[in-house]
């Protein structure tokens, strides 16, 4: 028998309710029986993050962060003049003339053609008007060209971790690798890059400071070709900072700390300890994280076994992923800052797991703490099983007044050199005593791998600007007044 | 005899000048850079002075406009004066666009009536500098082969 019209849609409207009403039975029951609020819907699960964005704070892609320390220009006349990446376009331009675009025209040509050459070669033709574009921290050569090109060719995969790249006016159709196993590479350009050439030679003449090698100001006994500043005017003077929340502020704490647990806070034990630090703990201890007394949040999560480990800029992604749901590189006030990479490092767990570490920077200077980084995050087998943050808020322009005569580097090393050799001493960062006051200065004038300047704050939250002295393979740091030359603090690394 | 007097009267000269020179030297004053009798091919020319006692010392760079022969030394500065009051510390300065020639460093420590009581000298050449050649500093064979064998690889598979 056949349904009428009016039948058939009858029919059909009860299907539907039906099928409503059995997704609202559904749903209630999750309501009920899970305790699951509105709330949490529209939140998320940290553990559930593995890549893709996510609606939180801030934090740059990996190719605005995997970028050069800083670079260094020479008119191959003596002297070499240092520029951070943000006050110059060296790395990155529209029109396509910055070493980023020039290696990415390199990797895109067919065939690709790179070669070892010897270390005389490179030193001698970059002892013309030429620039080095420097990193402090480690990234595979491989790794750059993924994130300058999209791919790495197999060719590449022979150069360690880059040092330095660098393009020479006396060769402006190559460009020019360090690594850090102490081998050199030339790659060709498929056109010359003309541009660049007298872009680097206008830097060359700028009223920038002159930095020589340390050994130039020693004599002919020391060999270290680590950069110091003849002289400097600098405009940095000393400013408050503030931490990122006060550990009273219960709510606060547990606003942050929800991020943390979000799906699962419910069922975190919170220990509030007489120190004022409060400790947060899901099941026996598989995630922790500890709010302290002096701002710092610290999260540590059991990694699972049957997770597989990935790649370096997988990793990134991941600790880019957790570090937005965290909000980001904003504080718990909402004050946006400036992070760069601090430090790197592959397989720091034996099982293919990164590192990254993390700094903060006020305009072209770095702000550093002497007792931690502003965050630390590990990967390990695609989890994040240890994130650190430590955030300030400040104003910048209070950081900025008129430009002073700094002491010069070289007589704060004269001056400071015994304060220096007892902190080595005492860290064990000596292989073998110094016999007589000669030795012990040139113990650390050896010692030293790079001398810059910045700001520095401690527990008395005044940020001081301060010359950074970085010794023993960048296993500590020492601090002194830039003005006076007086000793300030240190941090073993 | 004559022959044998002249001799020994100009080796004693000889003797009584060296010996004069060492003495005017400040043992506690180095200069660093540039090393005595060297040359360099530097347009920016850094000068750097050890000082390794508490010290007020005028440092003078002189460009000789004369010959060898007969110098005349031409002030490219003169009596830059630093006091330090520590027992090590470097006078630094940078001078630059250095053209070529010979060129005298003089650093006087200065005593506590205001006058030089030691002199310390440092002598060097400068030189043009040469450009880097690029066909110079690679083997161009090398490069060529190494290109070769990237084609061959590109279109054959390695």
């Amino acid at each position: 028998m056949e349904r009428t019209p009016r039948e058939n849609l009858i029919e059909k409207t009860k299907t539907v309710i039906i099928v409503v009403l059995s997704v609202c039975m559904v749903l209630l029951l999750c309501f009920f029986w899970l305790n699951i609020s509105l709330k949490d819907i529209k939140s998320f699960s940290i553990d559930s993050l593995t890549s893709g964005e996510v609606d939180g704070g801030n934090m740059p892609e990996a190719k605005a962060l995997f970028v050069p320390s800083r670079f260094a220009v020479t008119d191959g006349t003596g002297g070499d003049r240092l520029f951070d990446i943000g006050s110059v376009a060296c790395w990155r331009t529209e029109a396509g003339t910055g070493m980023a675009d020039l290696l990415e025209a390199s990797l895109n040509t067919k065939p690709f053609f790179v070669e070892e050459i010897t270390k005389e070669q490179y030193d001698k033709i970059l002892d013309t008007l030429s620039v080095k574009a420097v990193f402090d921290y480690k990234l595979r050569f491989a790794d750059l060209c993924t994130l300058v090109s999209g791919n790495a060719p197999a060719e590449v995969e022979q150069v360690g971790a880059i040092e330095e790249l660098s393009f020479s006016t006396a060769s402006e159709g190559s460009l020019f690798v360090k690594d850090d196993r102490g081998k050199y590479y030339r790659l060709l350009l498929p056109e010359r890059g003309g541009y660049l050439s007298s872009y680097i030679e206008t830097l060359s003449q700028s009223e920038k400071e002159l930095y020589f090698p340390i050994d130039s100001y020693l004599g002919e006994t020391a060999v270290n070709k680590t950069l110091v500043p003849i002289e400097l005017y600098a405009e940095l003077q000393d400013f408050k900072v503030n931490r990122d929340f006060d550990a009273k502020n219960r709510e606060t704490i547990d606003g942050l700390a929800k991020r943390f647990f979000s799906e699962s806070f419910d069922f975190v034990r919170k220990i509030e300890e007489e120190s004022g630090r409060t400790v947060y703990m899901y099941g026996y201890g598989q995630r922790i994280l500890i709010a302290d007394v002096d701002g710092t949040l610290e999260y540590k999560k059991e990694a699972s076994d049957d997770s597989a480990s990935v790649s370096f800029l997988e990793a990134f992604k991941i600790a880019r992923t957790f570090i937005k749901a965290q909000g980001g590189v904003a504080t718990a006030s909402g004050d946006e800052l400036q992070p760069y990479i601090k430090s790197t490092e592959y397989n720091f767990d034996g099982n293919g797991g990164s590192r990254f570490v993390f700094g903060l920077k006020c305009g072209e200077y770095r702000l550093l703490n002497d007792s931690s980084d502003a965050i630390v995050i590990e990967v390990s087998k695609g989890q994040v099983t240890y994130f650190k943050r430590s955030f300030v808020s400040f104003d910048e322009k209070s950081a900025v007044g008129h430009p002073l005569e700094a002491m010069a580097a070289i007589n704060v090393i004269a001056k400071n050199y015994k304060e220096i050799y007892n902190i080595m001493t005492e860290n064990v960062l000596l292989k073998e005593d110094a016999a007589g006051e000669d030795a012990e200065f040139e113990i650390v004038t050896d010692a030293i791998t790079e001398i810059s300047y910045g700001y520095v704050y401690g527990d008395d939250n005044v940020a001081r600007s301060a010359w950074i002295i970085t010794c023993a393979n960048g296993g500590l740091e020492v601090y002194f007044s830039l003005y006076e030359g007086e000793f300030l603090s240190y941090r073993v690394q | 005899m004559r022959k044998i007097v002249a001799l020994i009267v100009m080796a004693a000269m000889l003797l009584v000048n060296t010996s004069f020179a060492f003495a005017a030297a400040d043992p506690y004053i180095t200069i660093v850079n540039p090393a005595n009798e060297t040359t360099i091919t530097s347009g920016n020319l850094l000068v750097s002075v050890k000082i390794s006692k508490k010290a007020t010392v005028k440092v003078s760079l002189y460009k000789n406009t004369g010959t060898d022969a007969a110098p005349a030394w031409q002030a490219v500065f003169a009596n830059d004066s630093f006091t330090t009051k520590s027992n090590l510390s470097f006078y630094t300065r940078k001078v630059e666009n250095v053209s070529s020639g010979k060129y005298r460093i003089k650093v006087d420590t200065i005593g506590s009536n205001g006058t030089a009581v030691y002199s310390t000298y440092s002598n060097v050449t400068v030189k043009e500098k040469a450009g880097a050649d690029e066909k110079a500093v690679f083997n161009s064979n090398t490069g060529a082969a190494t290109f070769l064998q990237s084609l061959l690889q590109s279109i054959f598979g390695s």
